[in-house]
Order: C-alpha cells, then structure tokens, then sequence
C-alpha cells in the first residue's frame, strides 16, 4: 500500500475541510514509528501510550504553524524524544533518585507483560540501560530504526561527527557488558 | 577507528552485538495501534474542551469542596450500611391508597376544599386585630364628652351656671348628679334658707 506524502498532508491539515483527514493520514503513517521510538526509550507500555498522546496532541496543536524547514518525520521525532526525556527526568525527580539512576526502567523491563524477549535480548536492553539517554537514543535510531546520522543529527540537533563517536562509545559499551554477563 | 566506514565498522568492534538478530522483544496490546488514532482524537477534543476561558466558580467553592465531598462520602457509606428507614409498609399499599382515597370523597357527596383552612382562619385573625386596632386608636384621637367635661375646672361650671342657669336646671342637676346626698341636703335646710335661696335666684 502506497504510503501519502508529507507534502499532501502538509496541504490537507491547512484546509479546515480536510484538517481531520489530514490528521487520520498523518497518524497512520507514523503512529508505530513513533511509538518504537519513544518505547525503547521509556519500556513500559502504558507510559509510551501517554506519551504518544501527548506527542500527536501537540502534533495537532502546531502543526498549522509547521514551518516545513525540516521534514515532516524528523519534527514529529523531535518532539517524541523531547516528551520521553522530560517524561524520563519527572520520573526520577518525583523519585527523588538522579537522573542517571535507571531503576525505573530497569523495573518495567523485568515487571508484568513488556517484554517476551529472549535471555540475550534481555542483556541488550539491561546494557542500553547502562547507557547515558542521548547515546541510547542515538544507539536506538542509528541500530533499530536504521536512520542515517545526518536525520539523526537534524532529529537531535547533534551534528553528525559527534553522532558518529556517540554510537561507537555506545557499541562498545554494549559489547563490554555483554561479554560480561555472558 | 575509521569513523568514515563507520557504518559498518563498528560490526568488527562488537562482535557479540553484530551476531544478535534485530528482533522487537516488546510486546504490544491486541488492537493498540487500531485504536490509538481515536484515542488521540479524543485527547485533542478533551484538551480543546479545556482551554475555555473564563470559567467561573462560586465563591468560597474550593474552601468547601472537600468537606462537601467528605460529607458525601459518609452519607454514601451510610447508606451503604443502611439502605432504608426500616419501617414497614403494608404490600400494594401506595397502590391502593389513591383508589381509596377517591372512593371516600365520592361516598361523602362533599365538595372539599383542597386549600387547607388555615389560611381563612388567619385572614379572619388579621381582620379582626385590624378593626380592633382602629377602633382603640379612635377612642383615643376623640374622647368622649364625659372627658371633655371632666377636664373643665369646678368654678367654670359655677360660673357658667350663674350667666346662663334658671330656676328649672336646679332639678336638672339633681337629678344628674353622682352624688345621692345631694337630694337629701335639700331636705335638711330649713325654711329661712330656702327663702333667701328663693329671693336670691328669682
């Protein structure tokens, strides 16, 4: 099924007749991507779907103001890593726990009904854990959403040499930690 | 490390990493992803709905709401502990009440008045304290003429009596007058005294 361009629901949402259809075609081209992306971010489901809410709630509210100096995927992308960091951060001051702690992420990993991985799969995610937020995020984009660095870098507003020196300190971590709890 | 290559580069730098398959261990609800596009819809309208202005709210509402809600909630556990009054009500008993009721009237023949007496008894109550009222206020404002006489001084009357009296007002006075002796003195005078009255006034 050929998937609508950008363009033709840029066009669509700026006609207050076809705003809502503009928005159906938006949120079924994207819904799933954004959805993995804040989900490897934050593990559990029921915080992701808060969070994706909110992201297309605000997709709705700005949209009309987009100004089309970024593509269209890279904007939404911003503003679901912008929520699943704020998200990551009020989690852990509520906890009043540091902002490197994880045990909040590392608890909806092993709790309830997230995960049906395998043991190995289940190392990795602990060892993206062990990983600072913008070297997981940049791990996550760069390994399971194949992205190129330079829609990395307009996503993160990293530039793309930094990314590339983020994901090979992340790879290597990774690799330590697995060779470690094998 | 070739950060120009690095695209694939890294494979060599892990191994362990490069030989994991690149499944999706996380699950997902049945149906999430058909039902997230009206549960975002629902959210924006929510969220429209709420950003009207100006809403206002009565004075003191927030100093009193919890307490309005802990009332609330006592009288919901109560009822909980005790669903009625208890008291017991013969069956079909409200049923046939009305049936009862309307046999009564139409057996009486009696026209009743729906409105209760109460109020005709008041508005007799009320019309009676009025005239009463009226009626005390007017003997004050007009006195009497007994009143008015008794106000006038002793010599007045003497000399009134002397300008305009003749020999027939003496038994007028008698007559009128409060005090039963006064006939009885008329008999004690003797003859001289009647005759120098009678020189005196003739």
């Amino acid at each position: 099924m050929k998937q609508v361009e950008d363009s033709e629901i840029l066009a669509k949402f700026q006609n207050e007749r076809t705003r809502n259809e503009a928005f159906n075609l938006l949120l079924k081209k994207y819904q799933q991507k954004i959805y993995w992306h804040v989900r490897r971010m934050v593990i559990d489901h029921d915080d992701t779907d808060d969070i994706v809410q909110d992201v297309f709630v605000k997709v709705w509210k700005n949209l009309e103001n987009f100004r089309q100096d970024a593509q269209l995927y890279t904007w939404l992308y911003r503003i679901a890593t912008n929520e699943s960091i704020t998200f990551l951060n009020n989690k852990k001051k509520k906890n009043n726990v540091s902002m490197d702690d994880v045990s909040y992420e590392m608890e909806s990993l092993s709790t309830g009904n997230n995960f049906t991985g395998d043991q190995i799969q289940m190392k990795l995610q602990q060892a993206l854990l062990t990983l600072p937020e913008k070297q997981r995020l940049v791990f996550n984009m760069k390994y399971f959403d194949e992205l190129k660095y330079e829609e990395i870098s307009a996503i993160l507003g990293t530039s793309v040499g930094a990314l590339k020196a983020s994901f090979h300190l992340a790879v290597k971590k990774i690799e330590e930690y697995l060779l470690k709890h094998d | 490390m070739d950060f120009e290559n690095i695209e694939d580069d890294w494979k060599k730098e892990a191994p362990h990493l490069a030989s994991l398959q690149r499944l999706n261990p996380f699950t997902v609800p049945e149906n999430y992803f058909e039902t997230l596009p009206e549960e975002v819809e629902s959210r924006i309208v929510l969220e429209t709905l709420s950003i009207q202005p100006n809403w206002e709210v009565p004075q003191g509402y927030f100093d009193n709401l919890g307490a309005d809600i802990e009332t609330r909630i006592a009288v919901d556990r109560l009822k909980s502990l005790v669903s009625n009054d208890g008291f017991a009500v013969p069956v079909n008993y409200f049923e046939d009440l009305q049936l009862k009721t309307i046999a009564k009237t139409k057996a009486s023949g009696k026209v009743r008045f729906l409105q209760s007496n109460v109020y005709r008894y008041a508005a007799a109550a009320c019309v009676t304290i009025v005239a009463g009222a009226a009626l005390w206020l007017n003997l004050g404002k007009h006195p009497s003429e007994q009143q008015q006489l008794a106000k006038i001084s002793d010599q007045e009357i003497m000399n009134y009596l002397q300008l305009h009296a003749d020999a027939t007002d003496l038994t007028t006075l008698v007559e009128n007058s409060a005090d039963p002796t006064l006939g009885t003195e008329a008999h004690e005078l003797s003859t001289e005294e009647l005759e120098d009255y009678l020189s005196t006034t003739l």
